[in-house]
């Protein structure tokens, strides 16, 4: 008697998401194909990718389905489960309790998914399942905030009372994300045709510049500081082209970032503030946040400020001013509403025109009006720096 | 890719764009910009290229250069293919309005193109050529001038070599 796993599928429902995985695809060119997990297919995590919306998810238990075949023997049916290998703790940490060191050697913390929970699979006159419904009772997703984690199971059969055999391993690649993402993301269509579901590729980012956040704002802001600190290495602000987009110029060309971000020539060096706010929003939207790029101006003077990739506090390539600016803005993109703004850092002390400078990157700063002290005033200190929110949108993805 | 209302207003006046908006050429022979080979400007290495939409009406052929003089000098060329002239000088206007800093400078007429602005020691060169408009800019920290290069490609397009 012998039975071999055939494949995992995690996203096993296209129109939900309280049960199982959100649907995804890899980038712009490659679909993600349920089962997600295959037979001969699937070797390293990033082979198996999986999303998960916490808040979706939320009360309810989630699914996989795992398909089995009987290669052997005449068991009609048969007991499943997935040991997580993370999760384990062995002999060798019996031993270190026993001595009083688990205080200082702590074992990994289990998978975000946990154990697959037991369940008995019954094969049909041909020796398949089919696909069979399993859930994951000790999941962490409402604890993990934004997470990225490498799942790997240990799966075993048994017949009858028998011991437990081993049917091989497998591992995932899984995010977690405070929910839904919002746009320019979508959920639907979910054919492989749409390239506004979340990517993996992005997704990979997206949840170690936000891991760890528990709510949309604190993902938001650490996505800021991420974008920001590109700066230096990857990225700087374009003081050669006059400040001019290149990511985000009509959609935002995300494969060329990510390209950027994995040493590639992307669409080079530069960046501007449409950029930043783009990088900003989409990678935020991805992972729980809900903020737009929007526009104020249209032509203002500004303080002095250390933009992206400078270590020079100037008021941008020393320009003086700008025609516009463009941040991550939450709501209505008006005066009251806050920003997040990746691609300079403004000064909050009480002379933000003069040195010494106290720097700070704005994230979840109230635009305000003139006088009132937030970014605005922080900003600039005379011309038209009003919102434009007839400006705001959320670029697509390509 | 569609400016706000508000800020093409200031941008046509900033640029005297009535001075420059009604182009020739295009309506009834248009340019069509074809995917980029990778041997139209010498000196350099085609590191990737695209195309793309970006709002009905105009197609963008976009690559990325590497200088073969090892230099580490990456350029970006943007050529975007328009409905008509006009619609070119309108894209112009609006990449114009794309720069956060001060005004670029108006080239003279017969410089490049049918009308070419620059940006610094030509590190950004943005001109029109009949229904194409057309952007170069240094995409690496190690800058230089484009003048050479911004001739090469409207030698193309008026050849017909890099649009068909």
């Amino acid at each position: 008697m012998s039975v071999q796993l055939e494949s995992i599928a995690f996203n096993h429902d296209s129109l939900g998401h309280a049960s199982d995985a959100l649907n995804i695809r890899r980038n712009e060119a490659t679909a993600v194909t349920v089962p997600e997990w295959q037979r001969g297919v699937s070797v390293q995590p990033e082979d198996s990718p999986a999303a998960y919306a916490i808040a979706a998810v939320q009360g309810h238990t989630p699914t996989i389905k795992a398909a089995f075949r009987r290669t052997s023997g005449e068991a009609r049916c048969v007991h499943v489960r997935a040991l997580d290998v993370k999760g384990r703790r062995g002999c060798l940490y019996a031993i270190i309790e026993a001595l009083g060191l688990d205080r200082w050697l702590r074992p990994p913390p289990a998978s975000i998914l946990g154990t697959v929970a037991k369940r008995e699979v019954c094969f049909d006159v041909n020796g398949l399942s089919g696909p069979v419904s399993f859930e994951l009772p000790h999941h962490r997703l409402a604890s993990s905030g934004v997470a990225r984690d490498e799942v790997m199971w240990q799966w075993q059969y048994r017949d009858g009372g028998g011991a437990w055999q081993q049917m091989g391993f497998t591992s995932h690649e899984i995010f977690a994300v405070l929910d839904v993402p919002t746009a320019p993301w979508q959920q639907q269509p979910s054919g492989s045709a749409n390239v506004q579901l979340p990517w993996a590729d992005a997704l990979r980012h997206g949840c170690a510049w936000a891991a760890g956040s528990q709510s949309a704002d604190a993902a938001t802001g650490t996505v800021t500081e991420a974008v920001y600190a590109l700066g230096g290495s990857l990225v700087e602000y374009d003081c050669p082209g006059g400040g001019s987009s290149h990511y985000s110029l009509g959609n935002f060309d995300l494969t060329a970032f990510l390209d950027r971000l994995s040493g590639g020539p992307g669409n080079g060096v530069y960046v501007n503030c449409s950029d930043c706010a783009t990088f900003v929003s989409t990678f935020a939207n991805l992972v729980g946040g809900d903020v737009w790029q929007s526009r104020m101006g249209w032509g203002f003077n500004l303080n002095p400020l250390l933009a992206i990739g400078s270590s020079v506090w100037q008021t941008a390539c020393n320009w003086g001013g700008f025609s516009y600016h463009e941040v991550a803005w939450k709501g209505a993109c008006t005066a009251n509403e806050h920003v997040f703004d990746a691609c300079l850092q403004v000064d909050i002390d009480a002379h933000p025109t003069v040195a010494p400078h106290t720097g700070e990157l704005p994230r979840n700063m109230r635009f305000g009006n003139p006088g009132d002290g937030d970014y605005r005033d922080r900003l600039s200190p005379s011309g038209t720096c009003d919102p434009q929110p007839a400006s705001r949108q959320r670029r697509a993805v390509t | 890719m569609q400016s706000d209302p508000g800020l093409l207003a200031i941008l046509r006046e900033r640029y005297r764009f009535a001075e420059w908006s009604e182009g020739t050429g295009g309506a009834k022979d248009p340019l069509r910009v074809t995917p980029l080979r990778g041997t139209e400007l010498p000196g350099w290495r085609l590191e990737r290229g695209s195309t793309s939409t970006p709002r009905p009406g105009v197609s963008l052929v976009r690559g990325m250069w590497l200088s073969l003089a090892g230099n580490d000098r990456l350029m970006d060329l943007e050529l975007f293919e328009c409905d008509s002239a006009s619609a070119a000088r309108l894209l112009l206007l609006e990449l114009l309005g794309d720069m956060q800093g001060p005004p670029a400078n108006r080239l003279p007429p017969d410089a490049l193109g049918d009308v070419a602005f620059n940006v610094g020691a030509d590190l950004t060169i943005m001109f029109v050529r009949a229904n194409v408009a057309v952007r170069l800019r240094n995409a690496g920290r190690n800058t230089t001038g484009l003048t050479a290069e911004a001739g090469a490609i409207d030698a193309l397009l008026s050849a017909g070599d890099a649009a068909r």
